[in-house]
């Protein structure tokens, strides 16, 4: 007796379970417009790192990162003490603060490449893992924390090694103000030095 | 022999015990039997202390806290006992169900309130005693200073020096054989945690670099894809839910919570080094920890100078990054994003 020879929807369909064994669905589909932003801005920030550069640094943040975001956080419950005639000075110089404080820290943000493991939204932002590789071969995870500002994408925060680097920022800014009671001007005498 | 003996020491001198090495064995037993019933009365108490103080605790304590846990199973349990007690004083009030939301609902209440622009200065100071979550602040701080002092006199040239003369592939020797030393309390708290994976991958890990590895001085198993992980019995009480408590500052040890104090003595009585040595003198003893020290402070070096030299009020940095470098230890290292409460993004 002759094997029946498959028919075209048999093919189709055992197309498609071969397909499907390839990889994960995730892998098989496009990455996300979110996606694709944190790689470009992990690669210009794993270049800047590499040329131990401030200014690259700084040319990152104010591209793509939220800087008035970041910058208003970071004041925690003293951000009423921020006068509006002085936001864009102080946004100036928080942006110059991080390309410093990314500058000091440049070794550990020198990796060779970003792979993305998974994004997902959460409330106003979405969050994105991602495995930065090292040229030694190490691999450490980092995850970002977008948020969307005139239409596109910024960075709003970064966890590198399990440290958030806002949360950071929001401890040292508050405990300048706090030593000197809640003075704004201590705080841009700090970010100015 | 035994004649010579007889005439220099008299019996008593080659007397054997009945049991041979098991007296001292069953010494060494009762020995970390107190140590460990210490503990386990340690962790209740802490327990309790941090269950009665929960509806003070702060937002970050809550930021600390797992979801799902024995803990909030104990509250549960706590409330619902307290309401039912209270229905049989009081016949208008009915048992009710935990309200799981209501501090919650109260924390959210306080970070909406730093968010608006209306917040006055008495609760900007309020918020900022809440955000820090260190009561001892001054002390803290104090004990703080003196470490600076013996990190200044001590520890910073120690490490350079050990950095200067010991070569790289032998200081990664010595800390993995400190690492591999440790790997039965990670395997215990492993188990303890329920993760038999990680488990698994802790027990062939130890038998691979304790025998290919040289004693562990060569990571072996990870060149074979078994990563490094460290568990403690702090990381296993807070899988458990115990909260945290405030933020201590220890002297030498440095940075730590009532939580992890515990945690630390427990993980010192159940490491094999504690009982092998036990016998010796007090300095012989410390050589591991001590060890442990200078090996890690070495490996930390750059990134400490780091943080000192970019933060205004390094007491205040050190709390944090320990905070959040504790927090992601205890989630394996990942950063949940389901589960984990993230700060609130403000509007421009």
């Amino acid at each position: 007796m002759l094997k029946r020879f498959p028919t075209r929807r048999t093919f189709t369909l055992v197309s498609l379970i071969a397909l499907g064994s390839l990889g994960s669905p995730q892998s098989l589909l496009a990455a996300t417009p979110a996606e694709n932003f944190v790689v470009q801005v992990g690669n210009a920030i794993m270049a800047a790192a590499r040329a131990r550069s401030v200014g690259k640094f700084r040319s990152v943040l104010q591209s793509k990162g939220a800087i008035s975001t970041i910058a208003i956080f970071s004041l925690g419950p003293y951000r009423k003490k921020l006068p509006a005639s002085r936001k864009r000075e102080y946004y100036g110089l928080v942006a110059g603060h991080i390309s410093k404080v990314f500058a000091k820290h440049a070794s550990k943000l020198a990796g060779q490449s970003i792979s993305i493991i998974s994004s997902r939204s959460r409330g106003k932002s979405v969050i994105i893992k991602s495995k930065v590789k090292y040229p030694s071969g190490k691999q450490s995870n980092v995850t970002w924390r977008l948020v969307k500002r005139g239409g596109s994408y910024k960075i709003f925060d970064v966890n590198v090694q399990g440290i958030w680097l806002a949360n950071t920022q929001k401890t040292d800014f508050t405990s300048v103000l706090k030593r000197n009671n809640g003075d704004i001007n201590a705080l841009f005498a700090y970010l100015k030095k | 022999m035994k004649h010579f003996c007889l005439q220099t020491f008299g019996n008593k001198a080659i007397k054997q015990p009945k049991y041979g090495n098991l007296d001292r064995v069953f010494s060494r037993t009762s020995k970390f039997a107190a140590i460990a019933l210490a503990t386990v009365i340690l962790t209740a108490s802490t327990m309790t202390i941090v269950a009665d103080s929960a509806n003070a605790r702060d937002i970050n304590d809550e930021f600390l806290k797992p979801k799902t846990s024995l803990f909030s199973v104990y509250q549960s349990w706590k409330h619902k006992s307290d309401a039912a007690h209270k229905s049989e004083t009081d016949p208008k009030v009915t048992p009710v169900s935990a309200p799981a939301s209501s501090k919650t609902s109260k924390a959210v209440k306080v970070r909406q309130k730093s968010l608006s622009a209306d917040i006055t200065d008495e609760e900007i100071l309020e918020q900022n005693k809440k955000d820090a979550n260190d009561p001892l602040e001054p002390l803290n701080r104090l004990v703080f200073g003196f470490n600076e002092v013996l990190d200044f006199i001590i520890f910073t040239p120690v490490s350079k020096t050990y950095r200067t003369i010991v070569p790289t592939p032998v200081r990664h020797g010595v800390s993995n054989v400190i690492a591999n030393a440790k790997m039965p309390v990670t395997l215990a708290n492993d188990i303890l945690q329920g993760e038999p994976e990680r488990a698994k991958t802790t027990f062939i890990r130890f038998l691979i670099n304790t025998t290919a590895g040289f004693g562990g001085f060569v990571d072996a198993a990870e060149a074979g894809g078994l990563p490094k992980h460290t568990e403690d019995f702090g990381q296993t009480l807070a899988v458990w839910g115990v909260g945290s408590g405030p933020y201590v500052v220890l002297p030498i040890l440095g940075p730590s919570s009532p939580r992890h104090i515990v945690g630390r003595i427990a993980d010192t009585a159940a490491t094999p080094t504690t009982w092998i040595m036990g016998d010796l003198s007090l300095f012989e003893q410390s050589t591991p920890t001590i060890a442990e020290l200078v090996s890690t402070h070495e490996s930390l070096l750059d990134d400490i100078t780091n943080l000192r030299e970019t933060s205004p009020d390094f007491y205040a940095s050190v709390r944090d990054v320990y905070r959040q470098s504790r927090k992601s230890q205890i989630a394996n290292g990942n950063v949940s994003i389901d589960d984990e409460p993230l700060p609130e993004i403000p509007d421009e």
